[in-house]
């Protein structure tokens, strides 16, 4: 393509290597913006996903206990309008309070591994239920009707971890493992002398939600009726489990501490750490914008200067008679193409970097898509829009200044 | 077109007020007709020029082409007055360094796309007229000035005017090119019905304008 003379005019006072700095600072600007916001929108689906939340959407939550409650002068159990509270809250999805025994419950347990390792264990059991939905073992021998002779009970993860680390050395017993467990039964002996039934547990899984170990709602149901121990008051509830959105873990926390409630200090930690993690992408998108200003406002000066070395040259064109717009316009095309190069340039990379993201995330365990957000190409177009506005504008001043009897 | 010079005075300067100045008179200037403006350095010639090309505005009074007065022209106003109706050989050449002498002269094919080149002798004939026809392919910058004022002279004629302009044009010419060059511009201009505003210190006898000014 033959180039125009004034193309030629004009390009013979710039120096290439002032025009690729500006034009790397505006890259760099620009990828660095678009990069931090669609890494937001990252982080948002997985922090949004309840299939794959950072830190648990699962919350068991108490009242504090005071020295009232230990002088028995106050209950720490939560009243029918503080559960309706929480169950209505925005962070929270549903809750469901730990149905605990009200009656009495031992276990015995007796293992064989071998000849010189065997293993007795008795215990009261305390007990607790709740809704299925809740817990996170899935099986199908986690059922009871009425007939049945076996329990199935799950354990809570660190029960196996504070036999085997603690309760096993201490006592010169053998050290066993989840498996292991799970293939013998035990007997939960309940109710009292005059009224006492025994059962035989098994141990169907270990979670690492409950704290508590827990049997079927089923069971619980009928065993508080039939064996409850009368000297127990009514059913109250002391602890609940909630299901929360985990992106509003921190309004949920501001909440539970306004009211007094706690929870596991660790489950919050891992909210904080999303809470860091949004405001650390927070800080690198406004450190981005701050550094896109920063190019922009380089590559706007950059172009002034570019006016500015060509002044002799288009003072003489003008006063040839070249038609002033034509010139604004050959600027405007110019800094339209570089504009649009960098928005393809800065696009590709994120679609490179987005692979690497995915990869990095999955092998987390995160599912990401692969795709941009739409709103991070919207951004991309507003930025190139406002920056070709405020460029236009600042070639047409210089123009017709140049243009008009001084 | 006429131009009318209504009590034009310069601001920078102060001027010497007489009857053969153009400062202070309402004088008008008709197409088709030569206008010879003879003054010593620093008397303000090429401060008239350079208002007649919009390049100052420190003046009182005014210029008013055809019935719009100057003062009150806008960017496009001043596009159309220099592409179609005024042409210039400026006092300082401003031919394009880096560009050729054809490219230089072509430079108006963009300007002018209207202008009927057949009609002239094309610019290849005008550099051999005035001695420089090996220099097309030359870059401006190494052509001697008295070779930049011929390009320049050849680039005015290059299109269409009502008026063509010239401050000082054979400043670095001798007296052969000189009235070489006068031919060819009042030989366009006559075909062109264009008037011709000259500047110089010398009057050079060769030149008949209609009217002298004197500053």
């Amino acid at each position: 393509m033959k180039i125009s003379t004034v193309s030629k005019i004009i390009l013979k006072t710039q120096k290439p290597a002032q025009l690729i700095a500006a034009l790397l600072g505006c890259l760099i600007g620009f990828l660095l913006i678009i990069t931090s916001v669609q890494n937001y929108f990252n982080l948002n689906s997985v922090l949004s996903d309840k299939d794959q939340a950072i830190g648990s959407q699962y919350l068991v939550i108490n009242k504090k206990v005071s020295l009232l409650n230990s002088l028995n002068l106050k209950k720490s159990a939560f009243t029918k309008a503080q559960l309706e509270e929480i169950e209505t809250l925005p962070s929270v999805e549903k809750i469901s309070t730990f149905t605990p025994n009200q009656f009495e419950a031992r276990a015995y347990l007796q293992l064989s591994l071998d000849q010189q390792n065997q293993i007795e264990l008795k215990t009261d059991l305390f007990l607790e239920s709740i809704e299925n939905s809740f817990i996170d073992v899935k099986s199908e021998d986690w059922k009871w009707n009425i007939d049945d002779e076996v329990v199935p009970v799950i354990l809570p993860a660190d029960f196996i971890n504070l036999y085997n680390f603690t309760y096993a050395p201490a006592r010169n017993l053998p050290q066993i493992s989840k498996s292991t467990i799970q293939m013998f039964g035990f007997k939960i002996i309940i109710g009292n002398e005059n009224n006492e039934t025994t059962f035989k547990g098994k141990i169907i899984g270990f979670s690492n939600r409950i704290t508590s170990m827990i049997v079927p709602l089923s069971f619980m149901n009928y065993a508080n009726e039939k064996y409850k121990n009368e000297t127990l008051s009514n059913q109250d509830y002391y602890r609940l489990i909630v299901k929360i959105n985990p992106s509003k873990l921190s309004d949920f926390n501001k909440f539970l501490n306004e009211k007094g409630f706690e929870t596991n200090n660790e489950l919050l930690k891992s909210a904080k750490l999303s809470s860091v993690l949004q405001i650390t992408l927070t800080f690198v998108f406004l450190i981005g914008m701050l550094m896109i200003l920063n190019a922009f406002s380089g590559f706007l000066l950059y172009l002034q200067l570019t006016i500015t070395k060509s002044k002799y040259e288009l003072e003489t064109l003008l006063r040839l008679g070249y038609p002033h717009r034509k010139l604004v316009n050959w600027y405007a095309t110019g800094v339209l193409i570089l504009l649009l190069s960098i928005f393809t340039i800065s696009f590709s990379f994120l679609k490179y970097i987005q692979i690497k993201v995915i990869d990095f995330m999955t092998e987390y365990g995160f599912e990401v898509s692969s795709d941009i957000n739409n709103s991070v190409i919207y951004i991309g177009v507003f930025v190139v829009l406002i920056l070709f506005v405020l460029f236009y504008l600042s070639i047409i001043r210089q123009i017709y200044k140049l243009s008009l009897p001084k | 077109m006429k131009i009318r010079l209504f009590n034009l005075k310069p601001k920078s300067f102060e001027f010497k007020k007489s009857e053969e100045t153009i400062w202070g008179h309402d004088i008008i200037l008709e197409s088709g007709k030569i206008y010879q403006i003879l003054a010593s350095s620093g008397s303000g010639k090429s401060t008239f020029v350079s208002i007649l090309a919009g390049l100052r505005g420190d003046y009182d009074g005014d210029v008013i082409i055809g019935d719009k007065k100057m003062s009150q022209f806008n960017t496009n106003d001043w596009s159309k007055w220099r592409s179609s109706d005024i042409s210039f050989v400026f006092q300082e050449l401003r031919l394009f360094p880096e560009l050729t002498v054809k490219d230089n002269v072509d430079i108006l094919k963009e300007i002018n796309k209207d202008f009927n080149s057949s009609e002239n002798k094309t610019i290849q004939q005008y550099l051999e007229i005035f001695g420089i026809g090996q220099k097309t392919d030359v870059k401006s910058k190494f052509l001697s000035y008295g070779q930049q004022q011929r390009v320049a002279i050849i680039r005015s004629i290059s299109r269409n005017y009502q008026w063509l302009i010239l401050d000082e044009p054979f400043s670095h010419l001798d007296d052969k090119n000189a009235q070489l060059a006068w031919q060819i511009i009042t030989d366009d201009a006559k075909m062109k019905n264009a008037g011709i505003i000259i500047t110089s210190l010398d009057p050079y006898s060769f030149i008949s304008p209609n009217k002298k000014f004197i500053l």
